[in-house]
């Protein structure tokens, strides 16, 4: 039953070409600024630019773009209703949109990441090699946390208002330095590009975090997606 | 297959109150406007609006029970189908879903003669092209034991209308359990064995058999008579007791009376005074109006 399942949301990211737009701007957006990096800050381009405009911007932009098209633009639970019709389990539904949009995000995280990484790696930085294969892993971490996130925002309101609410939150809360930044990806991430520590939580730390925050927020969406069948 | 025991339901702005009864396989209809509370009822059953008291028991399972849910298809005025996926797909999703056989699209389709649909995405059909797929789907899947249908009969041409009944009564023959709501006493009473009237969300009566059926669309007396000089027929009729109620139109006369058996004679009667030939009688049904206002001058 679950390639039925997995099949409409894939269908959505895929089959709606308008959905990509979004997906596209912010990809390139961050490619130009990584370039922009580079030529501006050559010893530690990657860095700066992965903690820049990636980190802050362009990853949480995209993975909320992958959401959106994966739900096909709706609430979690409304995504869900079609399959759910045909007597699906509401939950195992949403399990496997919100899983479509985490392997996405995480594919695609990972992917950008390497191409910033690429793209400003300058002469200070680590070497190319290493840096890419750190840049990729951290770019999909951050990216799944992000996408169960926004997954969890999507289940609340009738077209999923709270995941444009969750994005605020975590770009207010989450750049903070307190214990309430811990709750969001933005802080973990940000520890593991090398920027400022949250709490001084080790980088293992920040990635217990975001590990447990993505299954945390799965398990929170489809409790919600099941509850509201 | 259905039990329902002192039912209230809302979801503004219809509501249900106080509904009892219980259904076995075969087609039965719940008769009444929309706004009367069919659709509602029909929602309860598949476990999309909550009971509010009462029991509402589907396979013997409280109604929106998930181990039930693959047993039940639901098929409202515009049917949740997946948008993103072709209707091939979709019936494919559907049959894996509900564990049914594998089956060409094509063949489920053609049920209801719409097999060109099936290369179509399910966002590019028109309501009533999204409803047919929906109730192919419903009506060729082997597990759904209970089949609920919002105003089948609703913008469907007359080949569809007559493969639908077909293949409602087929499935009812094999078992399942097909409850519809309509605001159509003539699609009420044609297709269906046994028939709910529902008047502002109560169940004000339960015609169980074919027989309580023919006396429910029996009374008030309708018939529909073409006769070689209808103005003739009309004059003649409007002197007789038994012809409540007169209407010309379309070249036909509509004659209303309390007893069918004496309408049929008052009709008879007018054509001899008249001296003009009789080339058509038959029972029109009352509407659901008509039945109601009955109801309530009984």
């Amino acid at each position: 039953m679950t390639g039925a399942l997995v099949q409409l949301p894939l269908a959505r990211l895929l089959g709606t070409p308008r959905a990509w737009v979004p997906i596209v701007g912010w990809t390139a957006l961050a490619v130009v600024a990584a370039i922009v990096t580079r030529q501006t800050e050559s010893a530690h381009g990657a860095d700066h630019a992965l903690l820049g405009a990636y980190g802050a911007l362009a990853l949480p932009l995209l993975v909320y773009g992958i959401v959106a098209a994966t739900l096909g633009g709706d609430g979690l639970a409304r995504a869900c209703t079609p399959l759910v019709a045909f007597g699906a389990p509401a939950a195992r539904v949403a399990l496997a949109s919100i899983g479509v949009a985490i392997v996405t995000s995480a594919i695609l995280g990972a992917l950008l990441a390497i191409a910033v990484a690429a793209c400003a790696h300058g002469a200070s930085d680590p070497p190319l090699a290493r840096d890419l294969v750190n840049s990729a892993w951290i770019g999909a971490l951050g990216a799944a946390a992000y996408g169960a996130y926004f997954s969890f925002g999507a289940s609340f309101g009738a077209r999923g208002g709270g995941r444009s609410i969750a994005l605020i939150v975590d770009w207010i809360f989450g750049a903070g330095g307190g214990v309430t930044a811990l709750l969001f990806p933005r802080a973990h991430l940000r520890n593991l590009l090398g920027g400022a520590a949250t709490l001084d939580m080790s980088q293992r730390g920040a990635v217990i975090a975001l590990v447990l925050a993505t299954a945390l927020f799965t398990l929170l969406a489809t409790m919600r997606a099941r509850a509201r069948r | 297959m259905i039990a329902v025991e002192d039912l209230s339901a809302r979801r503004p702005p219809l509501a249900l109150a106080r509904i009892g009864f219980s259904l076995g396989p075969g087609v039965h209809a719940v008769l009444g406007a929309p706004t009367e509370g069919g659709p509602l009822l029909l929602a309860v059953l598949a476990g999309r609006a909550r009971v509010r008291g009462g029991v509402a028991r589907v396979l013997e399972r409280k109604a929106g029970d998930p181990t039930t849910a693959r047993a039940i298809a639901y098929v409202p005025m515009a049917p949740p189908l997946p948008e993103a996926l072709t209707v091939r797909d979709t019936l494919r999703a559907a049959a894996t879903i509900r564990g049914d056989a594998a089956a060409q699209a094509e063949d489920r389709l053609a049920t209801l003669g719409v097999e060109s649909l099936a290369d179509r995405r399910v966002r590019t059909l028109a309501p009533e092209e999204a409803r047919a797929v929906a109730l192919v789907e419903a009506l060729t899947s082997a597990t759904a034991s209970v089949i609920l249908i919002d105003e089948p009969f609703l913008g469907v041409d007359a080949r569809t209308m007559a493969l639908l009944g077909e293949r409602m009564r087929l499935r009812a023959r094999k078992g399942a359990c097909i409850l519809i709501a309509t605001a159509s006493p003539s699609d009420a009473t044609t297709i269906a064995q046994s028939v709910l009237v529902l008047e502002r969300g109560t169940l004000v009566r339960h015609a169980p058999s074919p027989r309580a059926i023919a006396d429910l669309a029996a009374r008030p007396a309708r018939l529909r008579v073409v006769a070689s000089d209808p103005r003739a027929l009309l004059a003649e009729l409007a002197r007789d007791p038994a012809a409540t109620d007169l209407e010309s139109r379309d070249g036909a006369l509509f004659v209303r009376g309390d007893d069918p058996t004496e309408l049929a004679a008052a009709v008879a009667r007018a054509v001899v005074r008249a001296g003009v030939d009789l080339v058509e009688m038959r029972t029109e049904l009352p509407a659901v109006e008509e039945l109601a206002a009955a109801r309530g001058a009984a």
